[in-house]
């Protein structure tokens, strides 16, 4: 079976690296790392991943907005991303960035988490593809 | 009316003013101080989540690489593991004190607010083989309060209740009118358990107090209590009953 590709964006570079180790130390996921909201979209634009793990607070710009770009961006809109975060706050922001986001996980998180969560929200997508193409009555 | 009458009558309306102009003023205050604490908390808790979620990531990956056949070795990832737990625990709770920031009050029945409270604990109630009583006084006034917040303080009360019965037991709640003026509710939770200590009972609303630390507690969740009622105006007591338990009074102003 195909490797899953995962585009990790969080500022915290040991984190970004540690968890691209872990997801490919399982042998089913291919990692890239990007550690900037901007890098962060220009990489997904290229590297088409099957889904984005993307952190709020980012150097250069704010991940809420690194989210709004990807989820306007034709090339990219399709892209499931989980925000990942060490932040639980401002809630009004959390509802605003529920529109887009598939999933929100707040840091620490478990390989084990990590993974159900990933692979949830990835069953899902194929899920509702199928739906989407099945052939209307 | 006489004058005399009339100038009392405008007096007492005058001190009720007052009173109500202290109670807002008191709740800025409050509310300013806990914005900064909430700040404060949302900064540290970025700055802590992010070093215990690399070392959990650090854990899992080398918890892959060592020979698990070999029980010291699963036992010190286990406490590992457990000690991030711990940490992150104790940011929750920070956290969570420190989100009090304002009150959004509306009139609520105290009773309807408990009842709510209860089903979020029903599990726990079940599991502990809890059995609980009520006895809600009817047609009693509308509360001015804050529900989410209200919900917070009795939920923690009730697990608290059920902390100190381990072999299970009974909570009778009760709620009936406070005698005098202004007009208020009254809210007792008494439980059966095996009742505090005299000097744990009077610092049981100190901030960062707490009998079970080594579970994890950090001691804000009797403080947070205080603090939300506080914020309302209201009043609460701990005391030990003289048969068996302890039992928490809360009393709030009633009104629309």
């Amino acid at each position: 079976m195909a490797k899953r590709t995962i585009l990790i964006i969080d500022d915290e570079v040991s984190f970004a690296e540690m968890v691209k180790l872990n997801l490919e130390d399982t042998e089913d996921y291919e990692v890239r790392t990007e550690y900037k909201g901007a890098d962060g979209v220009k990489t997904a634009l290229e590297f088409d991943p099957d889904l984005i793990l993307l952190d709020i607070m980012l150097p250069d710009k704010d991940g809420f907005d690194v989210l709004k770009d990807l989820k306007e961006n034709e090339k990219t809109k399709a892209i499931p991303i989980i925000m990942l975060t060490a932040l639980k706050s401002d809630p009004v922001k959390f509802k605003a960035a529920t529109l887009y986001a598939e999933e929100f996980m707040v840091k620490p998180v478990t390989v084990k988490m990590l993974v159900e969560k990933i692979e949830e929200v990835l069953d899902r997508r194929i899920v509702e593809k199928m739906k989407r193409d099945e052939p209307k009555n | 009316m006489t004058g005399v009458d009339e100038r009392d009558k405008k007096i007492d309306e005058l001190n009720k003013t007052i009173e109500m102009l202290k109670f807002s003023q008191n709740q800025l205050a409050q509310a300013e101080k806990l914005k900064i604490i909430d700040e404060f908390a949302h900064g540290l808790s970025h700055e802590v989540k992010n070093p215990l979620a690399i070392i959990l990531q650090g854990v899992d990956y080398l918890s892959t690489k060592v020979n698990k056949d070999d029980p010291s070795v699963t036992s010190t990832i286990g406490y590992m593991k457990d000690a991030i737990k711990r940490a992150d625990k104790v940011i929750g709770d920070f956290l969570n004190f420190s989100s009090i920031s304002a009150l959004e009050l509306e009139p609520a029945d105290l009773s309807a607010v408990m009842d709510n409270s209860l089903v979020l604990v029903r599990h726990q109630l079940e599991t502990h083989r809890i059995e609980v009583v009520k006895e809600y006084q009817p047609g009693l006034p509308l509360v001015k309060l804050d529900q989410d917040k209200i919900t917070q303080v009795l939920v923690n009360l009730v697990l608290n209740a059920i902390q100190s019965m381990p072999e299970g037991g009974k909570i009778i709640i009760r709620s009936t009118l406070e005698q005098g003026q202004p007009i208020r509710v009254k809210l007792e939770i008494e439980d059966t358990g095996q009742g505090m200590a005299a000097d744990d009972l009077a610092r049981a609303f100190d901030f960062f107090f707490t009998t079970k630390r080594s579970k994890g507690n950090i001691g804000l969740g009797l403080s947070t209590v205080k603090t939300i009622l506080d914020m309302h105006g209201g009043e609460i007591k701990l005391e030990n009953k003289e048969s068996e338990g302890v039992k928490v009074t809360i009393i709030l102003n009633a009104g629309q």
